[in-house]
C-alpha cells in the first residue's frame, strides 16, 4: 500500500528517457570493452590461448659489448628494475655452463646415426618456466643420463632445411629422443664424459636446456671460470603487448625476439579506439546517471504530501527509503540484464562470422565485461540512494 | 508521559505580547492522564502549538521537552516511535489520502502496531455511521465523513496523548457526541490525555486544565 502511494507520481515517458540513456550508454561502453578483449586475443595468442605469456630478453648486442665496455648480463638491480613492471609476473634467469663442453657420437656405440662432435653450452631455468612435460627432465647426481631440452625450431630447420637439400632422411621427433650420444666434459684438470638425451623440444625457449640440478652440480664441480650473470631472462607477463612494457624494454636497451611484441602497435591503436569508445559510453552514463538523480527528485518531490503524510503518522523514513531504493535496483537490474542479453545475443552473432572467416573468438561475455556492468550498477545504485535518502531525510525533518 | 514548553514562543509570533497565562513566553507542563482544553484566538498560533509539540515545526524560540528530553535533539527514528505509541493526532487539515479508500487510511496507521484489529475498526466505523464507507476512496467522502475517518485513525494505535487541533468543526452535534464518547473510550484504554485546541467550543469532554493563548 506505502509502494502503491509513493510510486504513483511516474512520468513514463522522462522514466523511458532515463532508462534509454543508461541502457545505450551501459551497451557502448561493456561492448567496446568486449570487442577490445576479443581483438586482443586474437592479436595477442595464435594456438594457445593461455595466459600468460612469456617472452625471452636480451641486451642489444653493439660495439660495445663486444669491446666489453658495457655487460651484456643483467644485474640484481636490473631484473628487480623489470619486475616492477605492472605487467610482470615473474622473471626468470638462465644459468650457463662455466665449463667447456663437447657433444659427440662414437660411431662404435650408435650405429644408426652418423657421427658428430661439436662444441656445446648449457644454459638452465627454473622448471615452472619450461614448455615440456616429459617424465624423463630430471637429473639428480648419480643418474647416468643427463636430459637435454632443445629447440623445436632445430629440428625443422634440419628436416625442411638441411635434410632435402642433402638428400637425408627426415628424422622425427621420437626418433631423436631415442638416440643417447656423449658429452664431454672439461674442468680445469678434469675431464668426463657423460651420457646425454634429448627429452622434448621447446616451442618457447631457443636455447639447450639441462635441468637445474644438473647445471648446479656440474659448475660447481668443473667450473673453469666465474659467474657473470645472466644474459638472458625469461619473463612472464600478463600482456606483453602493453605500452609500459614495451616503453621499459626499449628505455634500457633490451631486446626480444617475441613474436607478441610484432602485434603490439596494432593492439595500441586497437586500444586507442577502444578507449575513446569506451568514454563516450562512460559520458553518456554519467548523463543517464545525472537524468535518474533528476528524476528520483522529481518522484519525490511530487510525493512530497504522502511522504510528509506518512512520517507524520509515524513511519519510520528508512521504511520510505526503501520502497524507492528497491523501486531502483529493480529498474537498474532490468537494464543491466537487457544490457547483457543484447550484447550475448550480438557477441554469438559475431562469433559465427568470424569463424566462418577462420578466427577463433571465446564465446559468451568475459568475466571483466560482466563485473564492469555489475560495479556500473553498484555505482548507479549507490549515487541514487545517496540523492533519494538526503532528500527524503529533508523532507522528514521537522520544518 | 510529559509535555513541558519552557519559554516557547513561534518565530512569526515573535514581538507580540500575550497575556501571562498564555501558553507562550511560559513555563508549560502537561502530563498525560489529564485533559487539557488550550482556548485562542484564530491567528495566534493554535495549529503552531500542536505542530510544536507533535514535532513538525522547529521554528520556535526557546524549548520543548517530551519525557525530558529536549525536542531539538530527537531523531527521526525516536520521532516515528513516539508517533507510533505515545503521540497521537487529528490534524485540522485531516491529511487523509483520497486516493485511498477509508479503511487503506485507517489500516495504514494501524498497521504500524497491530493493536487494533479488523473488527474493533469496523465497530469504530458502525458507531460514527460511516461503516458502509468503509471500501470506498476517501476523496468521495463529504468533509464531515473524512473528519470522522481521521478520528478513528487517531485512535488505532496506542498513546499517552491526543493532539486535537479543531476536531469536530465539520461535525454536526449527534455526531460529535458520537466521537466524543469513541474518543473518552480510547482515552481511558490507554490511560492516556488530550490537548485539544479551540477557538471558543468546549466540546464535551472533562478538563482538569483551561489554557489561552
Amino acid at each position: 500500500m506505502i509502494s502503491r502511494l509513493l510510486l504513483r507520481h511516474q512520468s513514463v515517458l522522462q522514466l523511458l528517457l532515463a532508462i534509454a540513456g543508461t541502457l545505450a550508454g551501459l551497451f557502448v561502453l561493456l561492448a567496446s570493452l568486449q570487442s577490445y578483449l576479443d581483438f586482443k586475443n586474437l592479436l595477442v595468442t595464435k594456438s594457445d590461448l593461455i595466459n600468460p605469456q612469456y617472452i625471452i630478453v636480451n641486451k642489444k648486442v653493439s660495439m660495445l659489448n663486444t669491446l666489453a665496455f658495457s655487460k651484456n648480463t643483467f644485474s640484481d638491480e636490473e631484473i628487480e628494475g623489470l619486475k616492477k613492471v605492472s605487467t610482470v609476473e615473474r622473471v626468470g634467469k638462465f644459468s650457463s655452463n662455466l665449463f667447456a663442453a663437447q657433444a659427440y657420437v662414437d660411431q662404435n656405440d650408435e650405429k644408426n646415426i652418423p657421427g658428430f662432435y661439436t662444441d656445446l653450452f648449457f644454459e638452465a631455468v627454473s622448471d615452472d618456466f619450461i614448455d615440456v612435460k616429459s617424465d624423463r627432465w630430471k637429473w639428480s647426481p648419480g643418474d647416468s643420463v643427463v636430459p637435454l631440452i632443445i629447440p623445436a625450431d632445430y629440428l625443422n630447420l634440419y628436416n625442411f632445411g638441411f635434410a632435402p637439400s642433402q638428400d637425408l632422411p627426415q628424422i622425427s621427433k621420437k626418433t631423436v629422443e631415442a638416440v643417447s650420444f656423449n658429452v664431454k666434459i672439461r674442468g680445469v684438470d678434469t675431464t668426463v664424459i657423460i651420457h646425454a638425451g634429448v627429452a622434448g623440444f621447446s616451442d618457447r625457449i631457443n636455447s639447450f636446456l639441462v635441468p637445474q640440478s644438473f647445471l648446479e652440480y656440474a659448475n660447481k664441480t668443473f667450473a673453469v671460470k666465474k659467474s657473470k650473470g645472466p644474459s638472458r631472462l625469461i619473463v612472464v607477463s600478463s600482456d606483453p603487448t602493453s605500452s609500459e612494457l614495451m616503453k621499459y624494454l626499449d628505455a634500457n636497451g633490451y631486446e626480444t625476439s617475441a613474436e607478441n611484441l610484432k602485434n603490439s602497435k596494432l593492439s595500441l591503436v586497437l586500444r586507442i579506439i577502444m578507449n575513446v569508445l569506451a568514454a563516450i559510453g562512460g559520458m553518456i552514463i554519467l548523463l543517464s546517471l545525472l537524468g535518474f538523480i533528476q528524476y528520483s527528485q522529481l518522484m519525490i518531490s511530487k510525493s512530497k504530501y504522502e511522504i510528509h503524510t506518512l512520517i507524520q503518522l509515524g513511519y519510520h523514513h528508512i521504511t520510505i527509503f526503501k520502497k524507492y531504493f528497491l523501486f531502483y535496483i529493480l529498474v537498474f537490474s532490468s537494464i543491466l540484464i537487457v544490457t547483457f542479453i543484447i550484447l550475448s545475443v550480438i557477441k554469438s552473432v559475431f562469433v559465427t562470422i568470424m569463424q566462418q572467416n577462420g578466427f577463433e573468438i571465446n564465446a559468451g561475455l568475459s568475466g571483466s565485461v560482466i563485473l564492469s556492468g555489475i560495479g556500473i550498477f553498484i555505482f548507479f545504485i549507490v549515487i541514487n540512494a545517496v540523492s533519494i535518502y538526503r532528500n527524503i531525510v529533508s523532507l522528514a525533518k521537522p520544518g | 508521559m510529559n509535555l513541558h514548553l519552557k519559554n516557547v514562543i513561534p518565530v512569526p509570533l515573535a514581538g507580540i505580547s500575550f497575556n501571562p497565562q498564555s501558553v507562550w513566553m511560559n513555563d508549560v507542563s502537561l502530563s498525560s492522564g489529564n485533559n487539557y482544553l488550550i482556548f485562542a484566538p484564530s491567528g495566534t498560533g493554535k495549529s503552531t502549538l500542536i505542530s510544536v509539540l507533535y514535532g513538525t515545526r522547529n521554528d520556535f524560540t526557546g524549548d520543548v521537552f517530551i519525557n525530558e528530553k529536549n525536542t531539538r535533539s530527537m531523531s527521526l527514528k525516536y520521532w516515528s516511535e513516539l508517533r507510533q505509541q505515545s503521540l497521537s493526532v487529528i490534524f485540522q487539515d485531516l491529511r487523509l489520502f483520497p486516493q485511498l479508500t477509508v479503511l487503506e487510511n485507517i489500516e495504514l496507521k494501524a498497521k504500524l502496531t497491530n493493536v487494533v484489529t479488523r473488527d474493533e475498526i469496523s465497530a469504530m466505523a458502525e458507531k460514527l455511521g460511516i461503516a458502509i464507507k468503509l471500501n470506498v476512496p476517501c476523496k468521495i467522502l463529504s468533509l464531515g465523513q473524512q473528519q470522522r475517518v481521521a478520528i478513528i485513525r487517531a485512535l488505532v494505535q496506542p498513546f499517552k496523548f491526543l493532539l486535537m487541533d479543531e476536531p469536530f468543526s465539520h461535525l454536526d452535534q449527534k455526531n460529535i457526541e458520537l466521537a466524543s464518547e469513541l474518543i473518552d473510550e480510547a482515552c481511558k484504554k490507554n490511560d492516556a490525555g488530550i490537548i485539544l485546541t479551540s477557538l471558543g467550543e468546549k466540546y464535551l469532554f472533562s478538563y482538569q486544565s483551561v489554557l489561552t493563548i
